[in-house]
């Protein structure tokens, strides 16, 4: 597993992903039902779901470093909870989306 | 490299009303997964969403849709969510109208509106979210449910289901397609192809509810549901004689210890005026 930066504040899980890393993988850990949909569609294996509960008591995706940006998941999953951002439109400072 | 956190909404988040979220539907429910295709195959037809389409809704679990999108929409009383749509289509004949409700609304109380509108040949678009039971309700027997399985009303018996594509097919829609939920990579395409048909086009989607129905009837989980349509799809082999569109070829089987055995999934008909 390779090492990679991640970035939380209250609502968002952001990963940095992707062959070079220049991609955003996030998770709104305030929509998650916790369905497991992601975990089974992902084609790389690169999701699995946390140990501690979300406040409306679900537990929620986590990325264990092999995700690609493929939006598998992001197109699978029920609740809009993830999504995939290229890293220059959500840094600060950087280019508006 | 810092990450500016307001920016971290979903790709779609415009196209959504943010503050309705999260949405009412329970966990691992097909339905907001079959929103999200819908609004992607909006936005593939380039067209604007908030001046040039309708989305209307019947009652149900699916009548919260219109609710949570940015078309303009309507949710109407229970059935008559194709009245509706006729008459928005006939007053205002350049909206597209986009009909997504649910199999107990369009087929139960509102069987007899989907058979007159494929008969006019208006121009709508109507997709039937189809989950073979009454979810919102407590998981009454809808006129889709398997003969053989297990609902609050029906305990191990029913009468024979609705098959929904050879419904389309003899009432005359112009475009009758089936696909699953989990078929999420070609369905924006598809959503795509209907709404741009001159005509009635119908789309049979085939979900879950895993919460209420799927429990009793052997698909427990979202995850194994997601599997089960994956592997029980058959994709149809378009024949001279059009012997794929037979009855029998298009009927979904369904096993009530194993969930979904056979899906023919694809285009049954697509033609133009």
């Amino acid at each position: 597993m390779t090492e990679h930066e991640v970035s939380r504040n209250e609502r968002f899980d952001a990963y940095l992903v992707g062959k070079r890393s220049n991609r955003v993988f996030v998770v709104d850990r305030d929509r998650c039902k916790g369905c497991r949909i992601c975990v089974s569609v992902c084609p790389y294996q690169a999701l699995e779901m946390s140990r501690e509960k979300t406040q409306r008591g679900y537990f929620f995706p986590i990325e264990n470093g092999n995700c690609t940006a493929c939006k598998q998941c992001l197109y699978a999953c029920p609740d809009f909870v993830l999504s995939v951002h290229k890293l220059e439109e959500v840094t600060v400072g950087g280019e508006t989306a | 490299m810092e990450i500016d956190f307001s920016k971290l909404g979903h790709n779609l988040e415009d196209k959504l009303t943010s503050k309705m979220l999260p949405h009412i539907w329970c966990s691992g429910c097909s339905l907001g997964t079959n929103l999200q295709s819908l609004v992607r195959g909006a936005v593939m037809t380039g067209m604007d969403m908030d001046k040039e389409m309708v989305m209307i809704s019947g009652i149900g679990c699916t009548g919260r849709a219109s609710g949570y999108v940015e078309f303009d929409g309507f949710h109407t009383t229970h059935g008559r969510a194709i009245p509706f749509a006729s008459g928005v289509k006939t007053g205002n004949p350049n909206l597209e109208v986009i009909v997504f409700s649910g199999d107990g609304d369009l087929f139960s109380i509102g069987g007899n509106h989907f058979i007159h509108a494929a008969r006019r040949k208006l121009d709508m678009t109507i997709i039937c979210t189809n989950n073979s039971v009454y979810g919102l309700t407590g998981g009454q027997a809808s006129p889709t449910t398997f003969e053989y399985s297990t609902t609050t009303t029906t305990i191990d018996h029913n009468l024979r289901p609705f098959n929904l594509v050879d419904l389309a097919l003899g009432a005359g829609a112009d475009f009758v397609a089936r696909y699953t939920s989990a078929h999420f990579k070609i369905l924006p395409r598809i959503i795509k192809q209907a709404i741009e048909t001159d005509g009635v086009a119908f789309i049979d989607l085939i979900s879950g509810c895993p919460a209420i129905y799927g429990k009793r009837n052997g698909y427990p989980t979202a995850d194994y549901m997601v599997k089960n349509f994956l592997e029980a799809s058959v994709e149809i082999e378009v024949k001279e004689d059009g012997s794929h569109l037979l009855s029998e070829n298009t009927r979904v089987e369904f096993d009530r210890t194993k969930g979904y055995t056979k899906i023919p999934i694809g285009v049954f008909r697509r033609q133009h005026r």
